[in-house]
């Protein structure tokens, strides 16, 4: 591996050289020489022979099975190659263009004593050679048999058993986050990886069945892994029932070594490849995915319950008399009713799955043009609105030109409407992932859980489907880590032995909420307040609501998990279910009955481009509050004012004393009043905690489109972006999060 | 001049069952002086500081592929020398023939049997 340039000549006798000293078997001399033929290959020199390369990449042909073992007699073959380096030598030397011909001749011969050329139709005259992907040539590379011995090696199978199970387990966590982005290589190379080695390790021990599956998973992902294949949804459904195989599986080898008896299995592997194999050929799609609906009569004779003649006859009489074609069946062809009906609900079952697949016949756009557009429109509705609060426009007085005005304000909005539709899908795909995790998720805990949905339907923003998901699975994963209780536990309570989730979504004013419910066993207050209180979340229990408190799971640092489970755990706490959702300004909350059970409520906007607000008025300015954290709006009266010692000005709202935030002051802004009782205050609540904003007006409700403030601006706290108003105006929208730390960070004595 | 049946070898695999098939295997050859590391960056790491004279790698690990830990030793002037012997799943061959090209001492496809092994180590010890 010598850095400095030389020229052909000298690394030709290099080569030489080193060929004369090879002995046999020395892969790491042979390694160096093909590194040199390689250098000479792609020597560059228009003075020389094409025949150089050519011989060249013959030679590298040669040196390549010789080191892959696919030629059983090296002596001859180390023969050919030091002549073909010498004339190569000679090729060089000379650069006579008709030797070099002869020369290429020659070595062709060569080759074909080798049983290299033509057999494979590869000559020394192709560039590149291909290395096909002969995955059945292992012949050369020793398959060893059976290694080890069932009965005897038990403390390997024991290892085994016992590592592979945690591999297969870490599988499904990652395959999650595959799920999420199919196209990442880390991701796709971390699943791939117990696969290999659980193939490696199991072709060791003998284990058969599940080195064959472990394998066949393996060449998918490696596929994947080489940009060959997509991860599909149905992959990803393969590789999980392939780990579901090899658990159960290995889980039989951990009987047979407690038993002492090891019965061999049918685990209907073929069935199984032949899935693998179709999905890798691209086809699953088409077969699985869109049944054509089938007559009641062929399903009936395919289960073998009729014979087609019997069903002939009566779709004969059928036509004749307009009766049901069950009916007939049953009355005349001696089928059971019971047979009938199953074989109508299948055909029913198909239909809807054939039906969902065509009748929403969609294009497929890119995200960036979506939002662009929806910003577009955004900047249209400002516009009409601007021309038409010009004194100049609200100064003409002609009919026509009101009501086309008004036509076109209807238009506009309409378009508003549809354009934020369209990046609206049903919350659908995300709900069913769930389904697959509450299942695994009981299974490895032991719980029984029953996983109960509705508002499928319901459509959220694209970009919050996707931004959603991992709130929810860490919020149903608490749920059955935490909250269900093991069945014998849930029968001495008196609760049915099989836990419930449900899962609900819905739309409420400009919100998506999704309620996680459980009839686990509720939070434990008692433990909470030990561990809030041990981790410095707060310093006195007194005056925390019971609200208060089962919140305070979502504080960072929080996790009361006296271990870390396999199930919930790893590290992340709800902390960061609480943080990924008030990025989407949304919020969620815990609502807990000891004993009963647990209710997250998670509350989304339907959109992150519009917000719906009340605009209010601080002195000149112009602020835009969040209407989904507005409790209401006073304007106090002087007793209701007052000071607390050590914890600021405080309003009563209902009896209850409420911290007050000066606008105006947070802002640096001139207010027009600054007597409370002359000015309003708006009730914000926060994270189950309320303070009172000081500002002088409410001018009005009005959905805002969002703009950013840009890079500059944002770390300004307190602030969550800017909109246009109506009259061409910017207003700011209020980051009430940012607020309600800001004026939190200025007492002490308060949590956080 | 045979392999000496006292030289440390080093077995690099992530998967601690493997680790001792392999051991299991050399121990057979009469090879019990033998050392472990999880992954390519572990295993450079004792190889930085304690003296062995053969290492086996698997492929496919995390952190540091044994590809990596092949080119990390071929290119640290202290360890260089060492031969290093590839343990690998598929035939696949392109890979061996870079493993190969950067200074493996040779390669095995698992699974094997202890004749091969000692045949391979044979090879390389001449």
């Amino acid at each position: 591996m010598d850095k400095e340039p030389k020229t052909l000549q000298e690394i030709l006798d290099d080569i030489a050289l080193k060929t004369i000293m090879l002995s046999p078997d020395n892969l790491v001399e042979l390694g160096e020489i093909l590194s040199k033929i390689e250098e000479v290959v792609a020597y560059k020199d228009p003075t020389l022979p094409e025949a150089v390369k050519k011989i060249g990449g013959g030679l590298k042909l040669i040196i390549e099975k010789i080191i892959l073992g696919e030629i059983p007699d090296t002596d001859v073959a180390y023969e050919k190659i030091s002549q073909a380096i010498s004339m190569l030598q000679d090729i060089c030397r000379e650069k006579d263009q008709e030797q070099a011909t002869a020369s290429l001749k020659n070595f062709n011969n060569l080759l074909k004593e080798l049983n290299l050329a033509d057999t494979e139709g590869q000559t020394a005259g192709q560039d590149d050679i291909k290395m096909e992907e002969e995955t059945t040539s292992e012949a050369s590379v020793t398959k060893s048999k059976s290694v080890i011995d069932i009965t005897q090696d038990k403390e390997l199978l024991t290892g085994f058993i016992n590592e592979g199970m945690e591999h297969l387990e870490q599988i499904e966590v990652d395959i999650l986050s595959l799920e999420q982005s199919p196209e990442d290589k880390d991701c796709i190379n971390a699943i791939f990886r117990p696969f290999h080695t659980i193939k490696g390790v199991s072709g060791f021990l003998n284990l058969q069945d599940i080195n064959k599956l472990a394998h066949e998973t393996e060449n998918i992902l490696d596929r994947a892994r080489n940009g060959e294949l997509l991860i599909s949804s149905e992959i990803i459904d393969l590789i999980l029932d392939a780990c579901d195989g090899l658990k159960r599986m290995i889980m039989d080898i951990k009987t047979a070594l407690e038993t002492g008896t090891f019965e061999q299995k049918d685990y209907d592997l073929d069935s199984f490849i032949s899935r693998i194999k179709a999905a890798q050929e691209g086809r699953l799609g088409e077969e699985a995915a869109r049944p054509v609906p089938k007559l009641v009569g062929e399903i009936l004779v395919e289960k073998g319950v009729a014979d087609a003649e019997v069903i002939d006859k009566a779709l004969e009489r059928q036509r004749d008399s307009g009766e049901k074609i069950g009916e007939i069946i049953i009355r005349e062809a001696d089928v059971k009713p019971k047979e009938v009906a199953h074989a109508l609900r299948e055909q029913k079952a198909m239909a809807s799955i054939a039906s969902a697949g065509t009748a929403n016949s969609a294009v497929k756009v890119d995200i960036g043009k979506l939002d662009n557009l929806v910003d577009m429109v955004g900047e249209l509705v400002i516009t009409q609105s601007l021309i038409w609060q010009n004194s100049h426009v609200q100064a003409i007085r002609d009919q026509k030109l009101i009501r086309d005005f008004s036509q076109l304000s209807r238009i506009t909005t309409e378009l508003q409407k549809t354009a934020m539709s369209l990046r609206m899908v049903p919350i659908k795909q995300t709900l069913q992932k769930m389904i697959r995790l509450v299942r695994d998720l009981a299974k490895k805990s032991e719980k029984q859980v029953d996983l109960q949905m509705s508002g499928e339907d319901t459509e959220i923003d694209r970009n919050m489907v996707d931004a959603i998901y991992d709130p929810l699975v860490h919020m149903i994963r608490n749920s059955i880590d935490h909250g269900i209780e093991m069945p014998d536990e849930r029968a001495t309570k008196g609760k049915p032995a099989t836990g419930t989730i449900w899962l609900r979504a819905y739309q409420k004013g400009g919100n998506i909420v999704i309620e996680i419910e459980d009839d686990g066993q509720g939070l434990n207050r008692e433990k909470i307040l030990k561990k809030a209180k041990e981790k410095g979340l707060i310093k006195n229990t007194e005056g925390l609501s019971t609200f208060e408190i089962d919140n305070l799971i979502f504080q960072a640092g929080f996790s009361t998990a006296d271990k870390i489970t396999d199930v919930s755990g790893r590290g992340v706490g709800m902390d960061v279910v609480k943080k990924t959702i008030e990025k989407l300004r949304g919020k969620v909350e815990i609502d807990s009955r000891p004993g009963e059970g647990s209710t997250f409520t998670i509350k989304v906007p339907l959109t992150l481009a519009i917000i719906d607000g009340i605009i209010v008025r601080v002195g000149i300015e112009r602020y835009i509050v969040p209407t989904i954290v507005i409790k209401e709006t006073i304007r106090p009266r002087q007793e209701e004012y007052s000071t607390v010692h050590g914890k600021g000005e405080m309003i009563k709202v209902r009896g209850n004393l409420i911290p007050l935030v000066r606008l105006y002051k947070m802002f640096n802004v001139e207010a027009e009043h600054k007597d409370p009782c002359e000015s309003l205050v708006v009730v914000v609540e926060n994270e189950g905690r309320q303070k009172c904003l000081l500002v002088d007006d409410l001018l009005g409700k009005q959905e805002v489109v969002i703009k950013s403030l840009g890079d500059h601006m944002k770390n300004v706290r307190g602030l969550a972006g800017g909109t246009i108003l109506g009259d061409g105006k910017v207003g700011l929208i209020l980051d009430i999060n940012g607020i309600f730390s800001v004026a939190e960070e200025q007492k002490l004595g308060m949590m956080h | 001049m045979p392999a000496d049946k006292n030289m440390r070898i080093l077995v690099v695999d992530d998967f601690n069952t493997m680790r001792r098939i392999v051991k299991n295997i050399l121990k057979q050859l009469g090879f019990e002086n033998v050392g472990e590391a999880e992954n390519g960056q572990e295993a450079l790491e004792v190889l930085k500081k304690e003296k062995f004279d053969f290492v086996i790698t698997d492929w496919n690990m995390p952190v540091m592929t044994g590809l990596d830990l092949l080119k990390a030793i071929k290119a640290d002037a202290a360890l260089k020398d060492l031969p290093v012997m590839m343990v690998t799943a598929e035939a696949q061959q392109q890979n061996i023939v870079e493993a190969v090209k950067t200074g493996a001492s040779n390669y095995i496809v698992k699974p094997f049997t202890a004749e091969v092994l000692e045949e391979k180590i044979s090879k390389i010890f001449k």
